[in-house]
């Protein structure tokens, strides 16, 4: 990386963005990027004699990062679309609780029993989406509510239905399912829901970037007011938005179902905030207009190693918390900086 | 330009809650005409602007499109209709590349059925094209349009309203947070367009700006109309002082309090 690759006057005055260092330093996508070896490197040095470096550690933290990274590649295009969604944990334990239910103990096949839960999860998030749209007061609150009611109503319901919290023996009750290998199978070493992760950040980013959707995506977040005024239907744009987030949920709720043979009403409990790290070290911003899956792909990935990396350091694992939260500290620092450096004035007159 | 009128505002009157904004007021705009709409403050330009662009309905006078009576049911149908509008704040959206605002809502699309995405080369391609003459380079087009300067900014909006088939253009206030060099870019820009055969109504409370430049003037005091004048009927001092309400020794007027 030589200093020449950028001129100091701007050169061709960004004409040729692909060899600017510069351009390089200002994509969301940086800081996740640059942490992530930063902090693989770390373990690798100082942990992998103790076995950071193995297989199964591996997969360990990437299915951490994968149960993360499912639903922050929809939470950040619900972000760059300028809104929030904290009920995305709730809603994995409630999606939990219908799958196990109806398999389990109503007898159901898994394809039914998934399709009941994606159409709880769509209606959730519709209504999420809806009284947003409606009351225009801000989705923090309106997505907290339902973070509550939820998370109240999958543990009361389950109560009321089995007087527990949890159910069990879900592999058991769906058998060799053909739909089965779709959540609970193996590639390689690792397990099914790396493949899903990778291929729904794929399709997000191909969205934002791709799209004429993600174009009404960038705009919503980055000025209403302009998207409205140029005809974007932005109150669909986000409906679809809170719909795709719901529906991630369902997603990681039947590989956490397959991953531990257990529905739990509390499961899931902090997701909401696992999601929207992952998205922020990712790059993107809580005040909309700005944002990368592939950023947040990095980000969820740099969260699971951490998450598992820590064990192995000397520090007590209580201290996961305060590590976690300086890391997030200085992702927002950085690109806050780059952020502001990118959108600096260059026009000559 | 002197065709026949494409844009027509007859007698048009406005009130909130009994209070007139807009008394009789008239204006007509031929393609390749500047009109100027000149006022001080709360003298009605913006309810003006509003009923021309179909943010509002007049409620009471005639709307004409090429002659035909016309009601403007809102900004989205008076920009069908070929007037475009735009405001102060440009509708853009800052952090955007400026050829993903130059698309903002007409998004131009490749490929067929669920594989339809952004043609982003043509975008670009089509914002290089119209942007050359404005002193955007060709770079900058795949910058955030906050980047560029004010000037550069208004620019880019009345170029995108002019690609998208505007026959009538209405700018609100373009040169109003602009310095000197950035102004004359956008009067310019405004000359070019008329050039065009494309109609403009210019609103300003800038009569350096609007003099050079205008074909007709259009004073507004207090919500009624001063008069409407050919450039050969007033000279720019006689323009300054309508503006304050002044109409003494303005010929065609009547001397009233």
């Amino acid at each position: 990386m030589s200093a020449s690759l950028t001129s100091p006057a701007g050169g061709q005055d960004g004409s040729r963005p692909s060899l600017s260092l510069r351009t390089f330093l200002m994509r969301p996508e940086f800081t996740a990027v640059v942490g992530t070896i930063v902090v693989f490197a770390f373990f690798a040095i100082f942990t992998g004699s103790a076995g950071f470096l193995t297989v199964a550690m591996t997969r360990n933290y990437l299915e951490v990062a994968a149960e993360i990274g499912i639903i922050a590649a929809p939470i950040t295009l619900l972000l760059v679309a300028g809104e929030f969604d904290l009920s995305v944990g709730s809603m994995v334990a409630a999606s939990e609780v219908i799958i196990s239910y109806l398999t389990v103990d109503a007898g159901w096949s898994l394809p039914a029993a998934l399709g009941a839960a994606v159409v709880a999860a769509a209606a959730v998030g519709t209504i999420n989406g809806y009284l947003v749209v409606r009351t225009k007061l801000p989705s923090f609150i309106i997505t907290l509510a339902m973070l509550f009611i939820v998370r109240g109503a999958a543990q009361g319901v389950l109560r009321m239905l089995t007087g527990t919290s949890t159910i069990d023996g879900v592999r058991e009750a769906v058998g060799a399912a053909p739909s089965a290998l779709l959540f609970s199978s193996t590639v390689g070493p690792l397990s099914i829901s790396v493949v899903w992760w990778i291929a729904i950040t794929l399709l997000a980013a191909w969205v934002l970037d791709g799209r004429v959707f993600g174009n009404w995506i960038y705009a919503t977040g980055g000025n209403q007011a302009a998207a409205v005024r140029t005809g974007i239907p932005v109150n669909r744009v986000k409906i679809l938005l809170y719909v795709a987030v719901a529906v991630s949920t369902t997603l990681v709720a039947v590989l956490d179902l397959y991953a531990i043979n257990q529905g739990s009403a509390n499961a899931a409990t902090g997701r909401e905030f696992e999601v929207v790290t992952a998205a922020v070290i990712g790059g993107a911003l809580l005040t909309g207009g700005y944002g990368s899956p592939i950023g947040t792909l990095f980000g969820a990935l740099l969260f699971g190693m951490v998450d598992q990396g820590f064990f192995f350091t000397p520090l007590p694992d209580v201290w996961f918390m305060t590590f976690l939260g300086l890391m997030l500290l200085l992702a927002v620092f950085i690109n806050n900086y780059t952020r502001m450096q990118a959108l600096k004035p260059r026009g000559r007159s | 330009m002197d065709g026949k009128p494409y844009l027509e505002a007859l007698a048009v009157s406005k009130s909130y809650a009994n209070v007139a904004a807009l008394q009789d007021v008239t204006i007509t705009v031929r393609p390749g005409e500047v009109v100027c709409l000149l006022g001080d403050n709360g003298a009605g330009k913006s309810t003006l602007i509003q009923v021309l662009s179909g943010v509002v309905q007049p409620d009471t006078g005639t709307m004409r499109i090429a002659g035909a009576d016309v009601r403007f049911a809102s900004p989205n149908d008076a920009l069908d209709k070929g007037i475009a509008t735009v405001f102060q704040d440009l509708a853009v959206v800052p952090i955007m590349p400026v050829y993903r605002n130059f698309f903002l809502g007409r998004e131009p699309t490749i490929g067929w059925g669920p594989f339809k995405r952004f043609d982003s080369r043509r975008a670009i391609a089509t914002a290089e094209e119209a942007l050359r003459d404005l002193g955007v380079s060709a770079g900058a087009v795949r910058r955030p349009i906050g980047t560029l300067s004010g000037g550069q900014r208004q620019s880019v909006a009345v170029a995108r309203a002019v690609h998208f088939g505007a026959r009538i253009l209405i700018l609100d206030e373009p040169t109003s947070a602009l310095g000197v060099k950035q102004s004359e870019m956008v009067l310019d820009y405004v000359r070019k367009a008329k050039e065009r055969g494309i109609g403009v109504v210019l609103i300003t409370h800038n009569v350096q700006h609007a003099y050079p430049i205008g074909d007709t003037f259009v004073v507004l005091f207090l919500g009624r109309q001063l008069g409407t004048f050919k450039k050969t009927d007033l000279s720019e001092t006689q323009l300054m002082k309508l503006m304050a309400g002044k109409v003494d020794g303005i010929p065609g007027i009547p001397a009233v309090a």
